[in-house]
């Protein structure tokens, strides 16, 4: 999803990233919680009883469970921040707060959406400047990423 | 200076200058939700017909009475291996094959939620399936104590025994892995406005089939380690001799495997909840209680295991607690039943071969569920345990249920995963071979049992002849009649008719609305929920 958010003094155009999520954190952690808890309450009883060798499959199951879950919600809560000001392009990448940043040149600045001619893979969106490129929104549907890319476009063509 | 570059135009290129690079490659390397589907749902049928033609060699054996065809230790093991490949190799990965193809495109994303583990989750299970086959080559052939491994009896399997468990540790792993892909996705990937309630009934049972799996796949992992380490390392989890309790390992693999049960045909009420409501041209009736019921079924699942085991020996009040509690089951079935009769109901309905077969299925596996009830009366149960009227009631469940289900699904969602209609008057033909040989098959074997016919033996009184001759007929009649639905197939993935993007006349969901077949990537566009 693409939000675009109104200027500021130090950004004039801003856009905000995110990937589409159906859950958040809090409801993963909960979903993950309740998984734990229901298969421990079959587990307990069986390692109770002495067949204990139940419990090591259930750990490395919740494991598995536990990393794809964090996997998954990690990667629904990325963010990216495109803030497009007089001189400058500010790229901002992360969850909670920034943890990747860029800075190109705006007046050499470049939108660049490349796109496999098989669709062997989704399309590609960089910006890119004086030797550097930097990729922009991997985790936008193609609609989104074409409009992102039209739009960044008219907004670098627009007068300072 | 700003310029903007755009090498290809990704709005128009949808149906031809697209997809896949060509080779083995892709297969092995592929991350692709349709592409894993397909691998799941090819794997699924060769797994059918090799369970298949195991179980004609059972049926040829039983044809008449004495020792003709195989020595008793090799039928033992033909009935181990075929409900081994037929449960784990057939009915479970396409079910899971169909969830791949389908819940990414119902719930409106791009693909599952953990590509690169769909991928390994898939390819463990040609290498878990061709270690357990390869079993029957090794010394002392393969394992022939029965699907249920009940100690001290499949203790005595030769050098197989160790690959037999390894195989059925690889099978495990890959279904969790898929239970985690499946569970990520819905939950985290659907579309803007696809609330829980508006899921498609398909992804809601495979949802809660998938949380059935991540409970249970740990004890079934851990119960064939302690078998293995009785065998090989001095444990007595499951030896009296040594002070365990081999009763013990028969309540903890069937607190495993009725909730396997339920694995094999939650999702079949999913797909058969697709399909009524298109052919009967209406909304399914009452999809809340379905959602309800289904969660019922599955929480029910874990409170029935000792039905299986009424004679081993238990007290009075498990006996009842057991009994009442598998009747119970009856109670969110029968809901289910009620509610797809209900959607037909003055509906306006056609016959295509996706209905005819989820016809079959409200009405045969109806009858499995009544066999069912009868076994779930204690007293009585002694009179049928271990004999044929229990292999006729899980095959009634599992093949006009779950098979038939999956058949219904094939032909079904086939025109718009190859673009292509299938031949419905040879659809037709195999639905129609189908329904009479299943029944000719399996029918009789409610009379055997009841008449005494204990299972799992290849030599049997002569009073049973005439009903085992007609039950081989009728294997005889379905086994060949499946190669109808290969040929059907084949010829449709190699070409037909242009399928349109609905392709049937009262299909709703967000998988209508993509193309026929769907753009290797799905969602270029936002999909919009109703």
């Amino acid at each position: 999803m693409v939000a675009v958010e109104s200027g500021t003094a130090e950004c004039q155009y801003c856009y905000v990233l995110r990937p589409n999520r159906s859950l958040s954190w809090r409801q993963n952690l909960g979903v993950f919680g309740g998984l734990c808890l229901v298969t421990l309450m079959l587990v307990a009883p069986l390692v109770a009883m002495g067949f204990w060798l139940v419990l090591p499959f259930a750990g490395l199951e919740l494991l598995a469970v536990g990393i794809g879950l964090y996997y998954v919600t990690c990667r629904c809560h990325e963010c990216e921040v495109i803030c497009v000001a007089a001189d400058s392009i500010r790229i901002e990448r992360g969850r909670r707060r920034p943890q990747q940043s860029w800075v190109l040149t705006r007046h050499w600045a470049r939108v660049v959406l490349t796109g496999c001619p098989r669709q062997w893979y989704p399309s590609r969106l960089q910006i890119r400047a004086q030797g550097r490129a930097v990729e922009v929104g991997r985790f936008l549907i193609e609609e989104e990423r074409c409009e992102l890319a039209r739009e960044l476009t008219r907004c670098l063509r627009a007068n300072p | 200076m700003s310029t903007a570059s755009h090498t290809t135009d990704h709005a128009t290129d949808h149906d031809h200058d697209h997809g896949p690079a060509r080779g083995l490659s892709r297969w092995l390397l592929t991350t692709n939700h349709k592409d894993i589907g397909t691998l799941y749902l090819l794997f699924s049928l060769l797994m059918f017909f090799i369970g298949g033609a195991m179980a004609l060699v059972i049926r040829a054996e039983l044809f008449q009475p004495g020792l003709q065809i195989v020595d008793p230790y090799f039928f033992n093991q033909m009935t181990t291996l075929h409900a081994l490949v037929m449960i784990f190799g057939a009915v479970m990965p396409a079910f899971v094959g169909l969830a791949n193809w389908l819940l990414p495109m119902m719930v409106g994303a791009p693909d599952m939620a953990l590509p690169r583990m769909n991928n390994w989750s898939f390819w463990i299970m040609p290498f878990a399936f061709t270690l357990l086959l390869s079993t029957l080559f090794m010394p002392g052939g393969g394992p022939a104590g029965g699907w249920t491994l009940y100690p001290p009896l499949v203790l005595q399997t030769g050098s197989a025994f160790p690959f037999v468990i390894l195989a059925i540790h690889m099978m495990g792993a890959s279904s969790i892995m898929g239970a985690i892909n499946i569970i990520a996705t819905i939950l985290n990937l659907r579309a803007p406005g696809m609330t829980l309630m508006k899921m498609p009934l398909f992804v809601w049972t495979w949802l809660i089939t998938a949380f059935l799996l991540i409970a249970v796949m740990p004890v079934l992992a851990g119960t064939v380690t302690m078998l293995l380490t009785d065998k090989f390392f001095g444990t007595s989890f499951f030896s009296a001799a040594g002070g365990g309790d081999p009763v013990m390992f028969q309540h903890i693999f069937w607190f495993f495997g009725h909730p396997e049960v339920y694995i094999m045909i939650l999702p079949a009420f999913g797909v058969i909840s697709q399909i009524i409501p298109t052919f009967a041209r209406k909304p399914l009736f009452g999809y809340a209680s379905m959602v309800y019921a289904t969660a019922s079924i599955a929480f029910l699942s874990f409170i029935v295991w000792a039905h299986h085991m009424f004679t081993v020996g238990m007290p009075l009040a498990g006996e009842l607690f057991f009994m009442y509690a598998t009747m119970l089951i009856a109670v969110p079935t029968g809901v289910k039943v009620f509610n797809w009769v209900s959607t037909m109901w003055r509906g306006a309905m056609t016959f295509e071969t996706p209905m005819l077969f989820a016809i079959a299925f409200v009405i045969l596996f109806t009858i499995g569920g009544f066999s069912g009830l009868m076994l779930a009366i204690a007293p009585a149960d002694f009179q049928y345990q271990d004999t044929y009227f229990v292999v006729a009631h899980f095959h009634y469940v599992l093949v006009p249920g779950a098979v038939f289900s999956i058949m219904a699904a094939a032909y079904y969602w086939l025109p718009k995963w190859t673009g292509h209609m299938y031949n419905e008057k040879l659809g037709k033909l195999h639905f129609w071979l189908s329904v009479i040989g299943v029944n000719v098959l399996f029918f009789p074997q409610h009379f055997l049992g009841l008449a005494g016919m204990p299972r799992r033996i290849p030599d049997y009184a002569l009073q049973f002849t005439e009903f085992n001759m007609v039950s081989t007929v009728g294997a005889f009649l379905f086994g060949f009649s499946q190669l109808f639905f290969l040929y059907n197939v084949i010829q449709t993935i190699r070409g037909g008719a242009k399928a349109t993007d609905q392709v049937w006349e009262g299909a709703e969901g967000l998988e209508w609305t993509l193309s026929s077949p769907p753009p290797y990537h799905t969602f270029t566009t936002a999909p919009e929920i109703k």
